[in-house]
């Protein structure tokens, strides 16, 4: 899940604020902790950002009788209901048809083969759109709708799930858009294709491709997948037993229940089991993944590794570590790199629970074409310094009160919270899990974010860069094998060079900073 | 209203200690429309959604002219705070030179670091969006509501302002034409079309001899000026308090000099004729761009144009979704929205076209669906979803502080007081299908078309070029910021 992600990105600079989102209903008021600062520094007279104590929403639960599950936060600002039916199998669970979850979510999407007098028509008389996003754990269907439309709305999510049939023509269409996305993607999307690359890598393991071993589809897979393979991938992973409903808004809790029951009494279905999520095996030395894009003006460093479970208890603290080496302008990384005069567009660092297994802890930094090949050498000795610099004070609080105002804000419209539900019924949480989690970055422990640093980000990193190849791979070499693929040559290794320490550096260039 | 915006965010400056205010305010109170009120015979399935709709909201004015917006929700710790400052090109100085000095006021001030650095840790990404108004917007946990009214302070105050600053700015805009930034896709037309119907756009014709550091201190002064804002404020927050904090924080700022109005720019029809066509290296497939130029005023006729955008482009049911996409294959997508933008409306027809689809025939395909719009009207199931949606898309505008605080700063500036938000869903309610197919015939004419057609190239060296001097630039304003920040601590 992402969520955390986009959180961060909220305190990103450069990010178009293009989804103007809003506020939650939390459970308290928002308070510096006890024994915090105040508001101002008594030394300076400056304004001090204390980190938020507040309790996150907490959701209410029950399970129908066929196995469904019902998640519900109620807030009453203005009588709209977020919607959302979520089947707990995403992209991970497409074994041997890479693709068939994300074309079944489109298809679905289309709310099957009925067209303009079906379902779909139904979703849109609501006055909303029906949207189905897939992650490798989740398919998740989506409506917005005013909250006197619940029960209609809750129907159509049944209809839609429960008696979808597709045909070749919409399969044919949704294909043909999906290999478009991507394959623009591949050309001008140089995170995606990082994301890509490094989690084909992080879970490589040997001749058994893992299940989370694809961030995305390829064009290639794509063109491969047949509508049968998404009529299976339906009739195996479409079940009450391994799917949740989530409602945030203006309904009571009662109500949801009650219209579940109603829309969704006549689905039925058996278990579903996931496929094998084994361990990845750690890699025992560095290898850089080089995407070779000669006339890209900006550049883009990522170092990715595995992190803790999402249901360990070291999970917050993990995010804070992941915080202060990577996360925004003012972590280690940012530092370093501006201290080595490399200029810095974006930083920043990300944790990404997954349902079954270790999570991907990444930090990136986006810098100028020429200068990334002096931005991996201290990438990697911030990573180090991460195992042995006692970490700071005021860097402790700034990425507690980075991430205490972050979920703060993130989880404040009810898109947003119906975004919480949903990680909590994938990740098997209990409904009251984030009145505590957000109160853990308030309080984080230096002790328990030290200890979260060595475990998760002691381990050798599996690094990527985008840049020029030709300039680039010698540089890199220093640090270890290079490989240099073609994202758009569905992300082809084109050459291998050996690790070589004797290698020359990259040439310094680029101006410093004007000021 | 249903409309795209033109965003762009940056992050922002410090502030100075706010000065010492006591400048009496007039308390103006708009009381939510009750559900007796909003209750209408014609849409008994809707009135309920009307009643618990209503927004509460209190409007005053300071002294200096500053128009103040509260809106009270405890449902989240969180406060928005957005100060909106009219833009009309009929009435003010020329786009390119407006559009850098917002640029300006949304980053680092040197001065006043210490608040920049808390805003960038505590706070949403500031932004500003651009329709007829300019907002600067951000989101705060509540209890910090006090700096986030110092850090908006800051803005109707002045900056100093460098031509060495403006050089940056100016190879910024330059990309948003292009996309959002460096290394994002473009929005290719649209600006194009706006140009074509409105007669000016922003941000892609900057001028820069037209832009100096003294000229930008000038319209600073006489344009961020009190008079001509309104700061709205929603979240949880206490009534009295907030109005004794915005009091401290901007009652103090001069309230500046008026400006006299400027004519407005004759109509785009009356200069342009004919097609548009464009090439842009970005875009998988051709582009065609429809669009009419609207009535501005805020009557029957507009809103059932609003509606017309839902019947033609609103969900994959829509008439031409289900027409160019689904039955002819001629369109990957097809959008359709109405926009208020510089004080003029214009409703847009955006359509992807497939390789190899006659833009022609697509457009003679719209014509046809526009004929039959006007002749016969939307179908009863059709008007009845295109109401539903714009309920929704109503509703959505005021879910959240931080959008509340925007659409209610812009209907106070709009329309001189955001109240009227309160009648929106029963303007849509009320419209009736003779009258969609009325405002159709009189203005989505072929007389009144204007088109533009983008097709794909090749990256040009040219292009390349400028795209590398926007990268440098994003990376100097960032890096520079950065290091603006306290050395030795993060």
């Amino acid at each position: 899940m992402t969520r955390h992600a986009s959180a961060l990105a909220a305190l990103a600079p450069g990010v178009v604020l293009g989804s103007l989102l809003s506020c939650a209903v939390i459970t308290s008021s928002a308070h510096p902790p006890t024994g915090r600062r105040s508001n101002v520094d008594p030394a300076t007279g400056a304004p001090l950002a204390p980190p938020v104590d507040v309790a996150g929403p907490k959701f209410s639960g029950t399970r129908l009788d066929n196995g469904l599950g019902v998640r519900v936060f109620e807030r009453h600002s203005l009588p709209l209901v977020e919607l959302r039916l979520v089947l707990r199998s995403g992209s991970g669970t497409d074994r041997d048809t890479p693709g068939a979850a994300l074309l079944t979510g489109k298809l679905l999407g289309e709310g099957g083969r009925a067209g303009p007098d079906g379902l779909l028509d139904r979703a849109e008389a609501l006055g909303s759109s029906l949207l189905v996003s897939t992650s490798r754990d989740a398919t998740v269907l989506s409506l917005s709708v005013a909250s006197q439309q619940l029960d209609e709305a809750m129907a159509v999510l049944a209809a839609v799930i429960a008696r979808a049939e597709f045909d070749s023509a919409m399969f044919e269409r949704s294909r043909q858009r999906e290999v478009e996305r991507v394959s623009r993607l591949a050309r001008t999307d140089v995170s995606w294709a990082l994301s890509m690359v490094l989690t084909a890598e992080l879970f490589r393991a040997g001749a058994k491709r893992h299940p989370y071993a694809r961030f995305d589809v390829t064009a290639r897979e794509l063109s491969r997948l047949e509508l049968a393979d998404c009529e299976d991938w339906l009739a195996e992973n479409s079940s009450p037993r391994n799917a949740f409903v989530v409602a945030v808004g203006d309904v009571e809790v009662a109500r949801v229940e009650q219209a579940a029951e109603r829309a969704f009494a006549a689905w039925s279905g058996r278990e579903v089991a996931p496929p094998i999520f084994f361990p990845p095996k750690r890699p025992d030395k560095l290898k850089v993944l080089l995407l070779d894009r000669r006339d890209n003006p900006l550049s883009e460093l990522r170092l990715m590794l595995l992190g803790p479970e999402r249901q360990s208890s070291s999970w917050a603290a993990t995010e804070v570590a992941a915080q202060v080496l990577g996360g925004g302008p003012r972590s280690r990384l940012a530092r370093s790199l501006l201290a080595r005069q490399i200029l810095v567009h974006e930083s920043q660092a990300e944790a990404h629970a997954l349902a079954y297994g270790q999570s991907t802890l990444a930090l990136t930094a986006v810098t100028s074409a020429e200068q990334v090949a002096a931005a991996l050498p201290a990438a990697l000795e911030e990573l180090a310094a991460a195992l042995s610099e006692p970490l700071g004070a005021e860097e402790l609080e700034t990425a507690s009160t980075q991430l205490s105002s972050a979920f703060l804000l993130a989880t404040d419209a009810s898109t947003s919270i119906a975004e919480l539900g949903v990680e909590l019924g994938v990740f098997d949480l209990s409904g009251d899990h984030f009145e505590a989690y957000s109160r853990e970055f308030a309080h984080a422990d230096a002790e328990a974010v030290q200890a979260a640093a060595r475990t998760s980000f002691g381990a050798v990193p599996i690094a990527a860069v985008v840049g020029d190849a030709r300039s680039l791979v010698t540089p890199l070499s220093r640090f270890g094998q290079v490989q240099v693929i073609d994202p758009e040559r569905n992300f082809e290794v084109q050459r291998v060079v050996s690790h070589d320490p004797t290698a020359p550096p990259a040439p310094r260039r680029g101006p410093a900073p004007s000021r | 209203m249903l409309r795209r915006e033109v965003m762009c965010s940056r992050w922002l400056a410090g502030a100075r200690a706010a000065g010492p205010v006591a400048l009496s305010l007039f308390l103006a109170l708009t009381a939510p429309a009750t559900g007796a009120e909003a209750a209408n015979s014609q849409a008994p399935a809707s009135g309920g959604v009307r009643a618990a709709a209503a927004t509460a909201i209190r409007r005053t004015r300071l002294d200096n002219g500053l128009r103040i917006v509260l809106s009270r929700d405890s449902a989240a710790p969180t406060v928005a705070i957005c100060l909106a400052i009219a833009r009309s090109p009929s009435i003010d100085a020329p786009d390119e030179r407006m559009h850098v000095l917002e640029h300006l006021l949304l980053r680092d001030d040197p001065n006043a670091r210490a608040l920049h650095r808390v805003e960038s840790i505590m706070a949403k990404a500031p932004s500003i969006a651009v329709t007829e108004t300019t907002h600067f917007v951000t989101l705060w946990p509540a209890h910090a509501l006090a700096l986030g009214l110092a850090r908006q302070a800051e803005r109707l105050k002045g900056m100093p302002i460098a031509d060495s600053d403006i050089e940056t700015e100016l190879r910024l805009i330059a990309s948003e034409s292009r996309g959002g930034g460096p290394l994002e896709p473009s929005d290719s037309g649209t600006s194009a079309l706006r140009q074509r119907l409105l007669g000016r756009e922003v941000g892609p014709s900057a001028d820069r001899r037209a832009v100096d550091a003294g000229g930008l201190q000038e319209l600073q002064r006489l344009y961020f000026t009190p008079g001509r804002a309104v700061l709205s404020v929603s979240g949880d927050f206490e009534v009295l308090e907030a109005l004794r904090l915005i009091r401290e924080h901007l009652g103090a700022i001069a309230p500046g000099t008026a400006v006299a109005a400027r004519p407005a720019p004759p109509p785009a029809s009356a200069r342009l004729n004919g097609a548009t066509a464009l090439e842009d290296p970005n875009i998988l497939g051709p582009l065609l761009l429809l669009g009419w130029e609207l009535p501005t005023q805020r009557n029957t006729e507009r809103t059932a144009l609003d509606l017309v955008a839902q019947v033609l482009g609103g969900g994959e049911t829509s008439r031409l979704l289900q027409m160019l996409v689904h039955e002819q294959g001629s369109a990957r997508s097809v959008e359709v929205w109405t926009e208020n933008r510089d004080g003029r409306d214009l409703l847009a027809i955006r359509a992807v076209l497939q390789d190899g689809a006659n833009p022609s025939h697509v457009r003679r395909s719209i014509q046809a669906q526009l004929s039959a719009l006007a002749r016969f009207g939307p179908t009863a199931r059709e008007l009845a979803k295109a109401k539903g949606r714009a309920r929704v898309a109503h509703l959505l505008s005021l879910e959240g502080n931080l959008r509340r605080s925007m659409r209610l700063a812009e209907a106070e500036l709009v329309w001189s007081d955001a109240g009227l938000i309160n009648g929106e869903l029963d303007a849509y309610e009320n419209v009736s299908g003779i009258q969609v197919a009325r405002a159709v015939a009189r203005h989505l004419t072929f007389g009144h078309l204007k088109e533009v057609l983008v097709n794909p190239r090749a990256t040009s060296a040219g292009g390349r070029e400028a795209r590398d001097r926007d990268a440098g630039a994003a990376l100097e304003r960032y890096s520079a910021e950065l290091l603006g920040s306290p050395r030795g601590s993060p």
